[in-house]
């Protein structure tokens, strides 16, 4: 048995007595002189929370947690801006006819809806999550190059005002779609300076992220605390690791791809423009060598929160957590191969190819359901709010994914694509489980940042309007689009039931609206609430909850060992042999003459001393 | 009751290819919800059958199981493996080209209108600012479209062929149909579907299918307005 590959298979302990198990707050409590009583919050109230305390703090702080929240904040108000152009769209199309909006505002509403939930919400919340849980996770004092992290974060906030301020430019946002084909989207067929915003706004966020890819993968690589394996890394931290290689391959093809899209527009180059020997199709190449691997840059870190939630509710290790691994690299390595699947339509790609590639990618992504799903088989199953989110966002993932698999057929895309179909498909594997998995990791990570639990009543209540809600938006578009309604129309032909499932769709919009309801009270009940929560409420595994709710700045001043990808866990269990790794109590044996800085187990913590330390274990 | 009735706007498959394409639907569509449900049971039972009861005690923490994820890779790489080769037999004989079609259409797009050309008969339909243009086709006849685009890209969508292409300026295209015998009027089926501008959404055509003799006649009766006006 080696420490890569632990023995779990471990009898069922019966009977174990709550107070034999370690608590991090005793662990941490037991250095401070006097801070002997581990329960409650006071000890950890007058902790320096290591975020900045005044306007000017924040504005130019290179902490990675102040920027997390950051990223957090700001991808949110982007979501309400999106979701409010979302209102705009379903409002339109709630009757037949044009009612609200012109044609040139309503494709500018769909065009800025759609750029601003992938660039602007989506990928800069898996940032959000990379730049406060990466570090954690791996017991990292900051990311590797935190003013580099700053400057990303400051260049997507440029970058997503300049996109939003094209609304006010003369002739109105850009309004070819969130791809902008060419030759709709060259000078001729769209002069606007909204549409130089776009093109500007996005190279700009692009290299924000790319710049944070550079960041978080230099983390991993170098920063990782000793025994902190890779093949001990949280899943979060693993798929965080490959979202930063898919950004690196794909965010420079975009930007280039717009620059000389750029220089089409402004300096009359040809690079795209079929009148003079140039090619539209070259654009739908580099777009969606971007494009295609940009959904999984922005599934993925969604992913991963998930299975952080799962095993921790159902007190289980990850199921799988090689094969897991294993898909998620797979899924990196054939989402570069995959792109044309957006261009069957066209008849100029090899659809062969990309329908066997297409179909292939669903094996994976299949098997990170069944990971998931085996983390929760034989568990002991509570189901806090992180857990009714995760467990949405798993049943709605699913009926996407095998949306997906119809798409990626070129014989049903022939009729599929471009109509409502595909907006029914996308908005539930992008939309809906970004969605759910986002509101997972705010109620799981939330008493992390801020040392409170977020109402579990009104989560309740948020969770079931998000499902009825959403699916009462999405599911009826599946039969819009195989009836024939094209995508990006503001009005439509009066064929049956289309006025229907529209008004169904519109009336779906009014539920999620009423969803955001319970989580702003919940949000605004916490920041009155005083400090309850320790270093780990939730029972959890990884490391970040191994430092105090909030944590420090520069986040631990002291590391349990890490001989698995549960540290936590396994300190917790230290005093029952066959659970958790046994090389714990040893290793923490070991170090307690070596190192000063690292606070030894002492007599004081609660509990009986770790017995496996008297040399009975393998 | 066929799931079909719920999508009671669509009309019927007029093509060989679009009949090709229906048997292909209905096997992806009932796969993918007899996948759905079965996950969606797995999971109701597992959230059911493992919820935490009082005096649970820590569950068994085995992390792995080869065989269970060795069988739920290959089960499902079987199923994809098959559902590809339908595919790839499908969509060989939707893309197979006639190059002595009984007719030839000439389509051509542009912001935001259609024109439909018969160079065999010098005939051409154009639509006009308030009407959408209506395309005539015999029944019973394969059919070749020649697509070209005169600005942007545009898509020629017709719902009961099952079937759309785009048209990109610069790179004519075409695609070959076997009309069945189905004539009919089908005024919601021509449809642009590749996002082309301002007025994309009104970029809509109708669709006619005539009796081969009805439609030497429309071609004829075509052809005296046209030499009259
Ligand atoms: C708040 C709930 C949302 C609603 C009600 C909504 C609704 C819609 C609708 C009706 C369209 C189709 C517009 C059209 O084709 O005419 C659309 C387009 C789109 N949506 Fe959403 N959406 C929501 C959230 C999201 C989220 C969370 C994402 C991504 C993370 C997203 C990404 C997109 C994209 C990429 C498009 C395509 C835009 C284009 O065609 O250029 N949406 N949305
Ligand atoms: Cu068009
Ligand atoms: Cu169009």
């Amino acid at each position: 048995m080696t420490a890569l590959d632990p023995d779990r298979s471990a009898e069922p302990l019966g009977g174990v007595d709550h107070d034999q198990l370690v608590s991090v707050d005793d662990v941490l409590a037991g250095g401070d002189d006097g801070g002997d009583d581990g329960s409650g919050g006071d000890e950890h109230g007058g902790h320096d929370e290591g975020l900045p305390k005044t306007i000017t703090g924040w504005l130019t702080t290179t902490d990675h947690k102040a920027l997390g929240i950051a990223y957090a904040i700001t991808s949110l108000i982007f979501l309400a801006i999106g979701g409010s152009l979302a209102g705009v769209i379903r409002a339109e199309l709630a009757e037949p006819g044009e009612q609200f909006v012109s044609e040139q505002l309503y494709n500018g509403v769909f065009t800025i809806h759609g750029s601003v939930m992938v660039y602007l919400f989506a990928v800069p919340f898996g940032f959000a999550l990379a730049n406060y849980l990466v570090p954690l996770q791996i017991g990292a004092p900051d990311l590797a190059f935190p003013r580099l992290n700053a400057f990303s974060y400051w260049l997507y906030v440029f970058g997503g005002l300049i996109m939003l301020l094209g609304f006010a430019a003369d002739g109105g946002a850009a309004a070819f779609g969130w791809f902008a084909y060419p030759p709709l989207s060259g000078a001729g067929a769209s002069p606007g300076l909204g549409a130089d915003m776009w093109i500007v706004a996005i190279i700009l966020t692009g290299t924000s992220g790319t710049l944070t890819a550079i960041n978080v993968i230099a983390t991993i690589t170098m920063l990782r605390a000793p025994g902190m394996t890779l093949f001990r890394m949280p899943i979060m931290t693993w798929n965080l690791l490959v979202t930063s290689f898919m950004v690196l391959l794909a965010f420079p093809v975009l930007s280039g791809a717009l620059f000389m899209l750029q220089l089409d527009r402004l300096f009359g180059f040809r690079f795209y423009d079929p009148t003079d020997g140039g090619s539209p199709i070259l654009w739908q190449h580099l777009f969606w060598f971007f494009g295609h691997p940009e959904v999984y840059i922005v599934a993925l870190p969604f992913f991963g929160v998930v299975t952080e939630i799962f095993p921790v509710f159902a007190r289980r290790p990850v199921f799988g957590y090689k094969g897991l691994v294993l898909a998620t690299l797979t899924i990196g390595a054939l989402s570069t191969s995959v792109w044309a699947h957006h261009m069957f339509v066209t008849g100029e790609v090899l659809v062969v190819f990309f329908a066997l590639t297409s179909a292939l990618i669903a094996v994976p992504t299949g098997v990170k359901v069944f990971n998931w799903i085996g983390s929760m088989w034989g568990g002991s199953i509570s189901f806090e709010a992180p857990m009714k989110f995760s467990i949405g966002f798993l049943v709605t993932f699913v009926a996407g994914g095998v949306t997906g698999v119809i798409l990626a057929s070129p014989t049903l895309d022939y009729h599929l694509s471009d109509s409502y179909f595909v907006v029914a498909h996308f908005h539930y594997v992008m939309g809906g489980t970004v969605i759910f998995a986002l509101f997972a990791a705010i109620y799981f990570w939330w008493p992390k940042v801020t040392g409170k639990k977020l109402s579990e009543r009104l989560a309740t209540w948020q969770f079931w309007l998000l499902m009825i809600g959403f699916n009462t938006t999405f599911f009826f578009m599946h039969f819009l689009g195989r009836d024939g309604m094209p995508r990006r129309v503001p009005d439509y032909a009066p064929v049956d039931n289309f006025e229907l499932w529209n008004r169904i769709a519109s009336f779906g919009y009014l539920i999620l609206v009423a969803s955001v309801v319970p989580f702003v009270i919940a949000i605004v009940k916490s920041f009155r609430a005083p400090v309850t929560e320790g270093a780990d409420p939730w029972e959890a595994n990884s490391l970040e909850w191994a430092t105090s709710s909030p944590p420090p700045e520069h986040n631990f001043d002291w590391l349990p060992p890490i001989r698995s990808e549960r540290p936590v866990f396994d300190l917790r269990w230290i005093n029952h042999d066959e659970v958790g790794n046994p090389d714990v109590a040893e290793a923490w044996v070991d170090r307690e003459g070596i190192a000063d800085n690292w606070r030894p187990l002492a007599a004081e913590l609660a509990g009986d001393p770790p017995t496996t330390t008297e040399g009975d274990q393998p | 009751m066929s799931l079909d009735a719920l999508l009671a706007g669509l009309d019927p498959p007029v093509t060989s290819q679009a009949d090709e394409t229906e048997w292909v639907w209905d096997i992806y569509l009932y796969l993918a919800i007899g996948v759905a449900a079965f996950i969606a049971v797995l999971v109701l039972y597992v959230i059911i059958r493992f919820r935490r009861r009082d005096g649970d005690e820590l569950p068994p923490q085995k992390q792995y199981n080869v065989p269970v994820e060795l069988a739920y890779t290959i089960i499902p790489l079987l199923i994809i493996g098959a559902l590809f080769a339908i595919t790839v037999v499908t969509v060989q004989a939707i893309e197979e080209i006639d190059d002595d079609p009984d007719l030839v259409v000439e389509v051509t797009a542009a912001q935001w209108q259609w024109q439909f050309d018969y160079p065999d008969s010098g005939v051409s339909v154009i639509g006009s600012g308030e009407e959408f243009p209506e395309l005539v086709l015999p029944a019973n006849s394969s059919v070749t479209f020649e697509l070209q685009s005169l600005d942007v890209i545009h898509s020629f969508w017709i719902t009961a062929f099952r079937f759309k292409r785009d048209i990109i300026p610069g790179s004519p295209g075409r695609f070959s149909v076997d009309i069945e015998d189905v004539a009919g009027y089908y005024p919601n089926a021509g449809v642009c579907a590749e996002y082309c501008g301002l007025a994309h959404g009104t970029m809509r055509f109708e669709v006619r299918i005539l009796e081969t003799d009805e439609f030497a006649d429309w071609i004829a009766q075509q052809q005296a307005e046209g030499s009259q006006g």
